[in-house]
């Protein structure tokens, strides 16, 4: 007969033993500075604060993970609403939830089963938030699927970065990231440690650009299914339904260019036109299974709880996984690269504090004989002084003190362009003096 | 890799961060900044012209206006609207011509058939080289790939007849069913 | 109108993998899972939601002892085991990890048997019949359970994967009967066309014939159309020799101007001129050659009926079947179509004498049906795929437990210690059956003091972690004397930090570690179910600290 205890409650600490395992015992495998205790439990379920951001696949298994690696303080964004396609993975959705919001379900559903962990839902675009918003997070854990909406998280956590005299990084302005992507059974796990690792910038190649066809192709000589949607969407949807935006959520839509690229298909004899591929073409959609998202997802946990904690040792710094063929991984150590326009740390150049642009224009000039002669200056978003065809209308520039065209800041990251350097701009972290 | 949190340097940081001026920096997108270095470094030749409807402060849009010298379309201003993307360079810039041209590479609604505004499309590239590919198709329109089919098979089989069109759609009138406006200037 | 229905609609972005039969198959499997750790958890949360058609779940968890499982297991919270202990008649632990599993996709049965895993797994074969396949991970499970339940499974047929996780060290292994990859099975990158231009059959000769004969003739444009295709056999057989050079200097001389695309994809894809895309593998020559190809019974996998077929096919035909799909290129739109119906159409051809074939073989040994014995869809994915089908085999999980010289098995473990990219996993391996033959003997994990599933972790506890440490250690040595493997000093120091960290994590179940191993397990078996991509033949270990993966023997 089983004993049944009125009073029971759930212990925290064994609750969280296995946790624990890693927290308050020393280790052969810990980073840097790793001291067990208490102190590392509390860093981790009271402080440390982990922005989730996109709560799809990615972003469901990564919530999940890590509510139940101890996080306690979990935000997630994401502008997306739940649909039926998500289901398959997206494991905090059901049925009755599409037409939801993603982020304010998944932060429910965690909150409701991981006791003790706030998850702060935010429904909208990355974009709207202020840079200074992400500054309160300690790390940033990305379940994207855009390399553009990377880019941008990205470019916010270097804008963070401070850099000393020498050139080396504040440890305190560092805004670490982790990050994953997966497409079907291929995925990638990488951890970006601002001013240290290389951000996604650095190795943008890594990102093959997305396969386009030539327009004359699809208007002249389609071969295949493909062809026939890209041409309906591109071409004959803006010539036929002119000020309509085709939308790939509206079922109307996305049938009227299935129905076009049938026709036209038939027409020249191509096979393959389906609704299934019309929605694949025009929507660019990936494959996308439970089992690489959560692979993917629960690497990132664990490099988060190890970035918070050193519990162990990080990984260095890029995990590549292909699951076609066996099971195949790979991690590779990829490299900074110095002139990265996102987050390399510049130049120090020291000016007077009255010095004017001109000023400012001449004394890099001279310092930077080899690559500059001309040079083009712009600063925290802004073009100050542009070469060539608008010239003229930055003349006015020219007499006013770099301290007032720095809204009055003494330090910053200055980009400069010139001619003479091929490829690459110049970052000086200018002070004035 | 370096130790990033402790009790305590947390707390420092929450503090410092709460005085810190809080709020926006304003910061370019790498897009942005290899657009201003194409921009400050674009020299255009004297048959074009550049301008920047929204000022100088946005860059990723412009207009270019090209006015060949000689050719098929000697005498004709054709203006191209360009939107540069976020994530310029990686992506090409969308272009379009703002004017209907009978032209065998560009249709009626002012698609442009370039290979390097699409399929070609490098990092490397930069909007110069989009201009000069641009230029190039008016000096040389090429009938063998085209996106407006009469065009290109009046110019491939009478060049003649074609010179004609091409002067009677600058002038804004009709080739075939289709009206064009002027656009000698 | 083709738009998809509703239910397939959940399915879609992994329809768009492994199709609508590789989803029908995943509809039809039964899986029993045993012990509710982490990673069995995560293999069934991935499995119900990818859409197999029941489970069940055993597990004689108990709900007071159930806090550690709140914090390790996502279906089950902390008010579950607190109303679980304090009200008596309610739903058992199993029960509501059940209903939560099954609540991911409605279209999924769940049972859920409160019982003990290990007894479970030492049932014998008559429990696992019923099930296609088998998931064990936790539960108390020793690498002695596990071998039991290897083979039980190998004797019902049924597919196991076993997982372990131990702190940030972990494994997953599958083991089936062997059997057949036919379909998606094209190595990663691969970008081999199957286009016969070394030895055009009659219709593509005739073709090529009529796209180049006039090529003098042809207006610019159609000039700059000529499929590649037909420009490179026209180009190798006007220069009479497979020689690299002349036929790109042949094609050269062809060209009026420098901006024909189609030149350029002649030039780029030259080789095509004289290798031979439908010689016969070796690989394939093995699988048609087998004895099991030849002595063919009613038992007989019906694959083995398509093998013979194949040797038939390459014994009056000197090649392979033709695979059928080219790559799009620089062409008009109907000398394109009319191309790409040539190879689809003689493809065709070939599959139908390999089918045909088949079921002349299947009529033989007596099959009723051959046309139902043998699927026609079966004899065109294996001839399309011909080139990279695979008669997938599992080593005995005996022998990965034990390595041995006789199998073979030393020598892998011996290389793998020599590679600095494996000698890590190595030694977690060993460090792994270091820690169940430690459990297996003091009733206890390493590194835990107390049993109990409520026990906490000491942080004071520096030298007893060292003593049972050392005792892993041990055990390590123990187990690679008996795989007659000698450790190198570099190893040995790495061995020794191993099985320090064991004791350090005890019988720790990491959320995010399970979710990794449940992630590879699950897929593994989707893999295996579905017939299609390549199954993982040997065991992995995962390895959370430099997040690798590697796997042995």
């Amino acid at each position: 007969m089983s004993r049944l205890d009125v009073d029971f409650c759930v212990d925290e600490r064994a609750r969280w033993r296995s946790i624990d395992a890693l927290l308050l015992r020393r280790g052969r495998f810990t980073g840097p500075d790793f001291e067990p205790g208490e102190d590392v439990a509390r860093v981790l379920r009271e402080h440390v604060r982990v922005l989730v951001v996109g709560a799809g696949g990615l972003g469901c298994e990564l919530l999940k993970g890590l509510a139940l690696s101890g996080f306690t303080t979990l935000d997630v964004i994401d502008m997306d609403t739940i649909d039926v396609t998500n289901l398959n993975r997206q494991f905090l959705f059901r049925a009755e939830d599409v037409g939801k919001s993603k982020a304010e379900t998944a932060a429910r559903r965690v909150r409701e089963r991981v006791r003790g962990c706030a998850v702060n839902a935010h429904h909208g675009r990355i974009e709207e938030k202020e840079d200074g918003w992400y500054k309160q997070f300690d790390i940033i854990a990305l379940g994207l699927d855009s390399l553009e909406a990377r880019a941008y998280i990205n470019a916010v956590c270097c804008g963070f970065l401070d850099y000393d005299e020498d050139g080396n990084v504040d440890p305190a302005t560092i805004k670490p990231l982790v990050d994953g992507g997966t497409e079907g059974f291929k995925g990638h796990a990488r951890v970006i440690v601002p001013g240290m690792t290389p951000c996604f910038n650095c190795t943008m190649w890594l990102f093959p650009p997305q396969t386009t066809f030539p327009l004359c192709t699809l208007a002249e000589t389609p071969r295949n299914a493909a062809h026939c949607i890209e041409y309906a969407k591109l071409i004959q949807w803006p010539a036929e339904r002119y000020g309509e935006t085709f939308d790939a959520d509206v079922v109307e839509h996305m049938t009227w260019v299935y129905t076009k690229a049938l026709k036209r298909a038939e027409t020249f004899g191509i096979p393959g036109v389906t609704y299934a591929h019309t929605q694949g073409v025009t929507k660019n959609i990936i494959p996308a299974i439970p089992s690489t998202n959560a692979i993917i997802a629960a690497a990132c946990v664990i490099e988060t709880l190890k970035m918070a904690t050193m519990c162990a040792k990080g990984m260095n710094n890029y995990m590549m996984y292909v699951g076609t063929d066996g099971v195949y991984s790979h991690t590779v150590e990829y490299e900074r690269d110095p002139s990265c326009v996102v987050c390399s740390p510049g130049i120090a150049h020291a000016l007077n504090a009255n010095a004017t642009l001109e000023e400012f224009m001449a004394s890099i000039v001279a310092a930077y004989p080899d690559s500059l002669a001309e040079p083009s200056v712009s600063f925290g978003g802004k073009n100050l002084y542009l070469r060539g065809v608008l010239e003229s209308e930055f003349a006015e520039n020219l007499n006013k003190p770099m301290i007032e065209l720095m809204n009055g800041r003494k330090e910053g990251l200055v980009v400069v362009n010139d001619k003479k350097m091929k490829k690459t701009s110049m970052r000086l972290r200018l002070s004035l003096k | 890799m370096i130790k990033l949190f402790s009790v305590k340097a947390k707390q420092e940081k929450e503090a410092a961060e709460r005085e810190a001026n809080g709020g926006t920096t304003s910061r370019q997108s790498s897009g942005e900044v290899r657009v201003a270095k194409d921009i400050s470094e674009l020299a255009l030749p004297r048959t074009m012209s550049i301008a920047f409807p929204n000022g100088k402060d946005d860059l990723l849009n412009f207009v270019i206006a090209i006015k060949p010298d000689e050719g098929y379309y000697r005498g004709g201003t054709f203006e191209f609207s360009f939107a540069v993307p976020t994530m310029y360079p990686h992506e090409p810039p969308k272009v379009r011509c703002e004017r209907k041209v009978y032209h065998p590479n560009i249709d009626l609604d002012g698609n442009v058939c370039l290979n390097i505004l699409r399929e070609d499309w490098k990092p490397v590239l930069s909007i110069s080289s989009v201009i000069f590919g641009l230029s190039l198709l008016f000096s040389e329109p090429n009938p063998d790939d085209p996106l407006n089919k009469e065009a290109a098979e009046d110019l491939a089989r009478t060049p003649q007849n074609f010179a004609m069109n091409v002067r009677r759609a600058m002038q804004g009138g009709y080739v075939g069913q289709h009206r064009f406006s002027s656009c000698l200037r | 109108m083709a738009s998809p229905a509703p239910a397939d609609a959940r399915y879609d972005r992994q329809l768009r993998l492994w199709g609508a039969e590789g989803q029908r198959r995943l509809a039809r499997c039964r899986v029993l899972a045993l012990g509710a750790s982490p990673a069995t958890c995560e293999t069934m949360k991935n499995l119900i939601l990818g859409g197999i058609r029941a489970f069940e779940l055993v597990d004689d968890g108990a709900w007071r002892r159930g806090a550690r499982s709140a914090g390790e297991t996502f279906e089950l919270t902390c008010e579950d085991v607190e109303r679980g202990a304090r009200e008596r008649g309610g739903k058992t632990m199993v029960e509501t990890v059940v209903e939560r599993l099954a609540a991911l996709n409605p279209g999924v049965d769940g049972a859920a048997t409160t019982a003990n895993a290990r007894a479970t797994a030492n049932g014998g074969k008559e429990r696992y019949e019923r099930y296609d396949a088998v998931v064990a991970g936790g539960g108390g499970l020793s690498d002695h359970d596990h071998r039991a339940l290897a083979r039980a499974c190998a004797e019902s047929g049924t597919v196991l994967v076993t997982t372990r996780a131990r702190g940030l060290f972990g494994e997953a292994r599958t083991s089936a009967s062997e059997r057949w990859a036919t379909e998606n099975v094209a190595p990663e990158g691969s970008t081999a066309w199957d286009l016969r231009l070394d030895k055009p059959w009659g219709e593509l000769g005739a073709y090529v014939e009529m796209k180049t004969s006039d090529l003098d003739r042809l207006d610019g444009a159609a000039f700059k159309h000529v499929p590649f295709v037909a420009l490179l056999a026209h180009a190798a057989a006007a220069c009479g020799t497979r020689d690299r050079r002349s036929v790109k200097d042949a094609l050269t001389s062809m060209r009026r101007g420098m901006d024909e695309e189609n030149f350029d994809e002649a030039i780029a894809n030259v080789r095509y001129a004289w290798t031979d895309t439908g010689a016969v593998t070796k690989e394939v020559e093995e699988i048609i050659r087998d004895e099991r190809a030849r002595a063919l019974t009613l038992e007989s996998d019906k694959f083995w009926f398509l093998a013979a077929a194949l040797r038939e096919f390459v014994d009056r035909e000197g090649c392979l079947p033709l695979e059928g799909s080219i790559p799009d290129m620089t062409s008009t739109t109907e000398s394109y179509v009319e191309l790409q119906r040539l190879y689809s159409d003689k493809a065709a051809r070939d599959a139908a004498c390999v089918w045909e074939s088949a079921k002349a073989f299947a009529r033989d040994v007596g099959a009723p049906h051959p046309e139902e014995f043998i699927p026609e869809r079966d004899a065109k994915i294996f001839c399309k795929n011909c080139r990279h089908v695979r008669f997938v085999t599992w080593r005995s999980m005996e022998d990965e437990l034990f390595p041995s010289p006789a199998a073979g098995t030393s020598e892998m473990l011996a290389q793998a210690l020599a590679d600095p990219s494996k000698a890590m996993s190595a030694c977690i391996f060993a460090g792994l059956r270091a820690a169940d033959k430690f459990t297996t003997l003091h009733g206890r994990s390493p590194g835990v003091r107390d049993a109990g599933d409520d026990s906490t972790v000491d942080g004071d506890d520096d030298e007893f972690v060292r003593r049972d440490g050392e005792s892993v250690r041990a055990f390590m040595a123990d187990w690679f004397e008996a795989s007659e493997v000698k450790l190198s000093a570099a190893n040995d120091k790495l061995a020794d930090d191993v099985a320090y960290e064991i004791a350090r994590y005890g019988d720790s179940q990491i959320h995010a570690v399970g979710a990794v191993l449940g992630g590879i397990a699950s897929q593994e078996l989707i893999k295996i179910i579905t017939g299609q991509y390549l199954p993982m033949t040997k065991p992995l270990v995962y390895d959370a600290v430099s997040s690798t993966m590697a796997t042995l023997f």
